[in-house]
């Protein structure tokens, strides 16, 4: 792993705490470092060829954002998460995700609803082949088109971390068709009610519809454990 | 191998935590103002101190909302506007009413005692003047109806967005609105207590709103005042 960090970091002109936190949470979310993994400052250094001070506030960014947990005495892991998170999770977003669309509809104009009804086309070809990853990712794009519209750049940012959280867990949604079921329809029907301009109609579907999925993941967890 | 660096920073917590305390309260006492300057050599040589833990320090309050660091200038006090205290309290009354209606399925009879508790508590430092007594309460109200709710992430969320306006509670706590809001608390405990989770959600809703508009006309009647000063 010989990655010259300090190099990129004086091309693309970010902070080098910055860069080496996108690293390490890159490296998170794809899985290349597991929960409950020992984070040491040492090998990063040597890794990376630099000094320990930036990657000791990487590492607090990373506390910040969720994804590092310092225990007393065991220093910097890799935090767990659960399916029980990706259930909490999405119910944040559930709230969030309809509050934005509720916001969005005075802003969505034919460009965006053209994107939303392309969007939707892409999911339901995903649907269709069961590439459900995919369709993870066509979604988000999907709400994120109504979500880029609200006005409010808290809720923005707030769901730009979720969703850096909900990628760790990609792989739960890949074989799991019946979370998706009903959910690239409702697409449809969210569609008309943003033609329709109906800011509590948008609100209630979309709350619907992420709430299902957060009660799938439940469900699964459940099951997971009995099966256990 | 060698010293374990996870060990040095988990040492480095409680220095670091004491910074950040002191900066979170000269700030929220507006002894450091939106827009000064806060250098990490200051603080070091202030209080003969490495700057490892300050820098931490920093990028902790930074999270918090407290600092905002430039690349290659360093760090200033955040300064809030009036749309960041709309875009907060737009999440935080969507995230609180969610959880007063879940609140409402799941509720005690002792978490009922406890929010009339503290609600009273609320009341008896307002007759006090004791706005510091006021504002724990209040927080603590608060935070009662999300642990009812029990959706950590919830927690974790509005958590975060409560720190970065720590700096104002107490103009909220202390404002000519302080009954409207009490009387709303007691409206919350009232939905709770008949479980009806659509009338929690809609008291807490509008007790955020309230907030929001204490905050944002304290806000503008201070940037007027400002300006008024610069003339």
């Amino acid at each position: 792993m010989k990655i010259d960090i300090l190099e990129s970091s004086i091309a693309d002109h970010q902070p080098l705490p910055d860069k080496i936190c996108d690293f390490i949470r890159e490296a998170i979310i794809v899985g290349k470092m597991k929960p409950g993994e020992k984070i040491s400052e040492a090998k990063l250094a040597e890794d990376l060829h630099i000094s320990r001070t930036p990657i000791r506030e990487a590492i607090r960014m990373l506390e910040s954002e969720g994804f590092v947990s310092i225990i007393p005495r065991r220093g910097a892991i890799v935090s767990e998460f659960t399916t029980h998170d990706l259930y909490e999770m999405y119910q944040v977003k559930a709230c969030i995700d309809a509050f934005a669309a509720s916001l969005a509809v005075v802003s969505i104009g034919e460009r965006e609803l053209a994107r939303m009804r392309r969007l939707n086309e892409e999911e339901q070809a995903a649907v269709e082949q069961h590439d459900f990853v995919r369709y993870v990712k066509i979604h988000e794009e999907f709400h994120q088109v109504f979500i880029g519209r609200s006005g409010n750049d808290k809720l923005d940012h707030l769901n730009l971390m979720m969703m850096n959280h909900i990628k760790r867990l990609q792989s739960f949604f890949s074989d799991k068709p019946e979370i998706f079921r009903s959910c690239s329809a409702t697409h449809g029907e969210l569609i008309s009610a943003f033609e329709s301009g109906d800011p509590k109609l948008v609100r209630a579907l979309v709350e619907r519809n992420i709430m299902h999925i957060a009660e799938q993941i439940k469900l699964y967890g459940e099951q997971q454990v009995a099966g256990a | 191998m060698g010293s374990d660096i996870t060990e040095i920073i988990a040492s480095h917590k409680t220095l670091r935590e004491k910074i950040a305390e002191l900066l979170r309260e000269a700030i929220i006492q507006q002894k450091l103002k939106p827009g000064e300057r806060v250098t990490e050599l200051e603080i070091a040589s202030r209080f003969g101190l490495s700057r490892t833990p300050i820098r931490e320090a920093f990028r902790q309050l930074e999270s918090e909302g407290f600092l905002h660091i430039v690349p290659r200038k360093g760090a200033m006090v955040a300064e809030l506007d009036e749309k960041d205290i709309r875009d907060f309290y737009e999440i935080k009354a969507v995230l609180e009413g969610y959880a007063a209606r879940v609140a409402a399925e799941r509720v005690t009879a002792d978490d009922i005692d406890r929010l009339e508790k503290l609600n009273r508590r609320m009341r008896a430092c307002a007759g006090k003047h004791d706005i510091a007594g006021m504002t724990v309460a209040h927080n603590e109200f608060h935070q009662v109806i999300l642990e009812i709710c029990g959706n950590q992430k919830i927690i974790e969320v509005v958590g975060n967005l409560v720190r970065q306006f720590l700096r104002f509670r107490f103009f909220v706590s202390a404002s000519a609105e302080l009954e409207r809001l009490l009387a709303h608390h007691d409206l919350v405990i009232e939905a709770l207590r008949t479980r009806d989770g659509q009338a929690a959600e809609r008291y807490i809703v509008q007790n955020a709103r309230l907030g929001e508009q204490v905050l944002v006309d304290f806000f503008l009647s201070r940037k007027g005042s400002e300006q008024g000063d610069k003339r």
